[in-house]
């Protein structure tokens, strides 16, 4: 348990010595075009741990979050299995920097966050896993506000005859 | 370059269309194992590095709540044939892979 | 008067004769009317999504996943051990009929010789065994799981055609079906109480899938992770209604497998998809 503690911290004391680390392995490093490079892009373990949705958003910043529909978050209605949940998330918002994703009822409600430079179209699909049904938020932070829509997934126990 | 990543792409008018399948097992730290009894530590890739080229493009932050044998889709503008996109991963165990391919 | 008794017997004769209840084909037909009438308005094609007839919304996150499947790496690992050569130098490719492309929706099939059925797994292990090598499990995922996902593939898209063309052969289609219909286990119930009777209906809060487009389909990987091929997936339902299943390979998990088969003909094949 200590040693995982340890080994967090370090990760994230050498988060962006890692992320140097691997550009040098790829051979020379000509320019970072990543707009966000201002911003932390170490893991975020505080935010990450949290396991309030509450305090998960203030942990990453989001004091005050505006409702939008400029955020547009595409999910099954009913999840065929928690474990894999495909999510497809575009935006019309100006400047976005970095978009994060919740899963209210998760141990951990912070699922995953994209730090996205102006290089990047304004579409995100992943999938992930969810313990029961839940309401899904995107936030984004555009222009230094943060944006969020939200959407209501249900998530069913697996079929029939699983082992 | 290791095997644990796969590509999808797709080129057109600039915008590379970049699917990434990333073989992993996302442990969430939950789970017993059947046979021992019990809890199979958590294991999971916690960031990613997408390049175009030499250009870091997207940084993502993954946690156990993403789906085992991770998936992403992303679209990147301005690029050409012949452009390598490249991903790299790390996880808590503080292991990493790579993976690269050029867009045709 | 002549005329109405020769009427009359030929009325008596003929329907007796013509709806023969050991037919393969009037039973394939019996099912599909079942079906037509539990799912008015769905084309026979599209049984073969099983529990996601009629969810547009479950269709939508099966092609989502098949688009890119996680499993993906099960299946390369197949390729893998397709490819590699046997023991004594010989591949797979090589034992099987048409190296073994288009060839999965012929079996199982029945041997005349040795009055046994022979599926497509043990066409594998028969290669493996002359030439070296040591028969897999049918239930390894590792080995036979893993090569069947690959090397079924070969054969997507071929329609199931299943052959029960002698006396031998019918016995086995007879035996599969006597089991299809048999109530087993704790719960007492059959492979036709659930996957007939309900088939294409609601059953608490599952669609319960037909049993035509059922076939076609293995192996599965439930939750995009875990592979079951056909017979292991039978276990799982024999265990699900409080029986003991018979083992991955056995002749009557064989026989089932024939009959069940046969009730797809005529239907795509489509190894290694994603199932909840």
């Amino acid at each position: 348990m200590q040693l995982n503690k340890d080994r967090r911290s370090f990760i994230e004391k050498v988060g962006s010595l890692i992320g140097l680390l691997s550009l040098s392995y790829l051979g020379k490093i000509s320019k970072i075009s990543l707009a966000a490079n201002n911003l932390n892009s170490t893991w975020d373990s505080a935010a990450y741990n949290k396991t309030d949705f509450s305090e998960a958003l203030a942990a990453i910043g989001a004091n005050r979050v505006t409702p939008t529909d400029k955020i547009n978050l595409k999910t099954p209605e009913i999840a065929e299995n928690g474990a894999i949940v495909p999510l497809e998330i575009t935006w019309e918002l100006e400047a976005t920097e970095r978009i994060f994703v919740f899963a209210e009822k998760n141990p951990q409600p912070l699922v995953s966050d994209f730090i996205v430079s102006p290089k990047i179209e304004p579409l995100i699909a992943t999938r992930i896993k969810m313990g029961e049904s839940a309401l899904v938020h995107v936030v984004a932070l555009a222009a230094g506000s943060f944006y969020s829509t939200s959407k209501e997934v249900k998530v069913t126990i697996g079929g029939c005859g699983e082992e | 370059m290791d095997k644990s990543v796969r590509f999808r792409t797709r080129l057109e008018n600039g915008i590379a269309n970049v699917k990434i399948l990333i073989f992993h097992p996302m442990e969430t730290g939950y789970r017993k194992d059947k046979k021992t009894n019990e809890i199979v530590p958590k294991h999971f890739i916690h960031t990613v590095n997408v390049f175009q080229n030499d250009d870091l493009v997207m940084v993502i932050h993954w946690s156990r709540s993403v789906s085992k044998n991770p998936y992403l889709n992303l679209k990147i503008r301005d690029c050409n044939l012949g452009d390598l996109i490249r991903v790299s991963w790390e996880d808590n165990f503080d292991e990493s892979g790579f993976g690269e391919v050029k867009l045709e | 008067m002549k005329k109405i008794i020769i009427i009359f017997l030929y009325l008596i004769l003929f329907p007796v004769a013509s709806s023969n209840p050991e037919d393969p084909e009037d039973v394939r037909q019996f099912f599909l009317k079942v079906f037509e009438n539990n799912l008015p308005g769905v084309a026979v094609s599209d049984y073969v999504n099983g529990a996601m007839i009629r969810s547009a919304d479950a269709l939508e996150q099966f092609e989502s996943i098949m688009d890119f499947p996680p499993f993906q790496g099960d299946i390369e690992l197949g390729k893998a051990i397709w490819e590699t050569p046997l023991p004594s130098g010989a591949t797979y490719a090589d034992c099987l009929p048409n190296r073994g492309v288009n060839i999965a929706g012929h079996y199982p099939i029945f041997d005349e010789r040795s009055k046994k059925l022979i599926s497509f797994e043990m066409l594998i292990n028969d290669c493996l065994e002359k030439n070296g090598g040591v028969a897999y499990s049918f239930d390894d995922r590792k080995t036979m799981g893993a090569l069947t996902a690959y090397a079924r593939k070969l054969s997507d898209g071929m329609s199931m055609d299943i052959k029960v063309e002698s006396e031998g052969a019918l016995q086995k289609f007879e035996a599969g079906r006597a089991f299809y219909f048999k109530r087993i286990g704790q719960h007492n119930l059959a492979c036709a109480s659930c996957h007939l009777t309900h088939g294409g209906k609601y059953f608490r809060d599952e669609l319960i899938s037909p049993t035509i487009g059922q076939a076609v389909h293995f192996p599965v990987f439930r939750a995009g992770e875990r592979l079951y091929t056909l017979h292991m997936r039978y276990q799982r339902c024999m265990e699900a209604v409080g029986a003991v299943p018979f083992a991955a390979g056995s002749e009557e998990l064989n026989s089932l497998e024939y009959f069940h088969s046969y009730l797809s003909n005529g239907l795509p094949l489509r190894a290694s998809i994603y199932r909840r």
